[in-house]
């Protein structure tokens, strides 16, 4: 038991992304960074008190740090900017398992155990087109069409894919992995516009369903994913009615009016229609230049947004459902939510 | 005799309902841990200093070996959380 307490310890600060130091002061001295050292290698155990005031400063309850490690998360994928300290990676990571956990906790109560099954997982994909191929496949077999998808997010949930929003830092785009090798994580920057929030998702789903040739380079991995999520948000015959086979020049207006209706950034359709032969290599580097020219043209800003709503609901969802039906007492709802009882007992309304 | 708050949802409660006044002038001898306490929003721990620094309410602190030993009960009783085993230990 000592051990998960130690471990946990080490794995909150982690997450929190502090030295043993930092957290020291962080507690106001009550202990010092030796103790803390102390505790995360086992040789000593914290009293309540302190356990309190490493709770408080770590922003993690205190049931957290008896919680036993039950989840290992492999083959994770991980999409950042360089800029991206090593540390924020360690902490993201930290954030992901635990909150991984607590999902797979709380399906376990519900009696909600499934076996995801990649309908996709026969095609080989070698090149672009066999990424095309394997998109109309899925839609065919998830029976959700060719037009605009409504929301990505719930329609992974809904497929039995753990998708998570997490606060972090700009430069995370994403991370996909699974969980004990079977169940399917897909983790997204919660502060990133609905757009970027759809086609990382799905970018995230490519790197989880695809079965890439072995030869492939992990750069050529990156933009086949890329393609993937762009067909996923307008399949190719659905971008040829709506743009066209061959076009000498396209205005941003026409491409704000697609951008608002399917939900994919101008700068992702426009890639796309390069990759399709729509628009020439010259026309393409053309429009980059255009995008870099200004940062709200980079970000896209006054250029339309995707009328929709892009959020994970499922686990607050399923949350309340245990605790309404009360398989888990407010106090273990609280837990899983990583919120005081007070707190959560303010946002679930009973009638 | 000892009464042992294990839930916070009791003491959540009694504020909400403005009982705090009737039920420590009960008889009994209130006991709850600091684990308890932290689960309340800090306006409504104000609201119970008075009854702590008059001794109706009694914080316990828990030592390290008390942690371990609440630990090991979690671990059996899986459903029930860390905090109200703490006040089982507590009762024990």
């Amino acid at each position: 038991m000592k051990d998960i307490i130690a471990k946990r310890i080490k794995s909150a600060r982690t997450l929190a992304g502090f030295s043993l130091r930092e957290l020291s002061d962080k507690m106001d001295g009550i202990v010092s960074h030796n103790a803390i050292t102390k505790y995360e290698k086992g040789l000593m155990m914290p009293d309540s008190k302190v356990l309190l005031a490493l709770a408080n400063a770590l922003n993690v309850k205190v049931d957290y740090f008896f919680r036993p490690f039950t989840i290992e998360v492999g083959n994770i994928e991980f999409r950042k900017k360089s800029k991206l300290p090593e540390k924020e990676v360690k902490s993201i990571k930290e954030e992901a398992i635990d909150t991984i956990a607590r999902y797979i906790e709380l399906e376990q109560f519900l009696n909600l155990g499934s076996v995801f099954e990649n309908p996709i997982k026969h095609i080989q994909i070698k090149n672009g087109e066999n990424v095309e191929i394997a998109v109309n496949e899925l839609l065919n077999s998830w029976k959700i069409g060719f037009n605009a998808l409504p929301n990505v997010i719930e329609l992974l949930e809904d497929k039995e894919i753990k998708v998570i929003e997490l606060n972090a830092n700009e430069y995370f785009d994403g991370l996909s992995g699974w969980a004990n090798n079977k169940i399917p994580v897909i983790v997204i920057n919660k502060n990133y516009s609905i757009e970027r929030k759809r086609f990382t998702a799905l970018h995230e789903l490519g790197h989880l369903l695809l079965s890439f040739d072995e030869n492939l380079e992990s750069k050529e991995k990156e933009r086949l994913c890329h393609r993937f999520a762009g067909a996923m948000l307008m399949p190719k015959d659905t971008f040829l009615i709506e743009l066209g086979t061959n076009r000498k020049s396209v205005s941003i207006t026409e491409l704000v009016v697609i951008k608002e209706t399917y939900g994919i950034s101008i700068q992702a359709l426009m890639a796309r229609a390069k990759t399709l032969g729509v628009i020439t290599e010259a026309y393409y580097i053309e429009f980059r230049m255009w995008v870099n020219k200004a940062e709200n043209h980079k970000k896209e800003i006054g250029f339309g947004s995707y009328i929709g709503r892009e959020q994970s609901t499922r686990f607050k969802q399923l949350l309340y459902r245990a605790a309404s039906e009360e398989v888990i007492s407010m106090s273990k709802a609280a837990n899983l939510a990583n919120q005081k009882l007070a707190t959560f007992r303010d946002e679930f309304i009973q009638i | 005799m000892i009464i042992v708050v294990n839930d916070a949802n009791i003491l959540i409660d009694l504020v909400k309902l403005q009982l705090l006044p009737h039920f420590f002038s009960l008889p009994l001898k209130f006991y709850t841990t600091d684990l308890i306490l932290d689960e309340l929003h800090d306006w409504q721990v104000i609201e119970l200093q008075v009854y702590i620094d008059s001794g109706s309410l009694t914080v316990v602190h828990l030592t390290d070996r008390e942690l371990i030993d609440v630990t090991l009960l979690q671990i059996e009783k899986k459903t029930i959380v860390g905090t109200r085993l703490f006040c089982h230990g507590l009762r024990k």
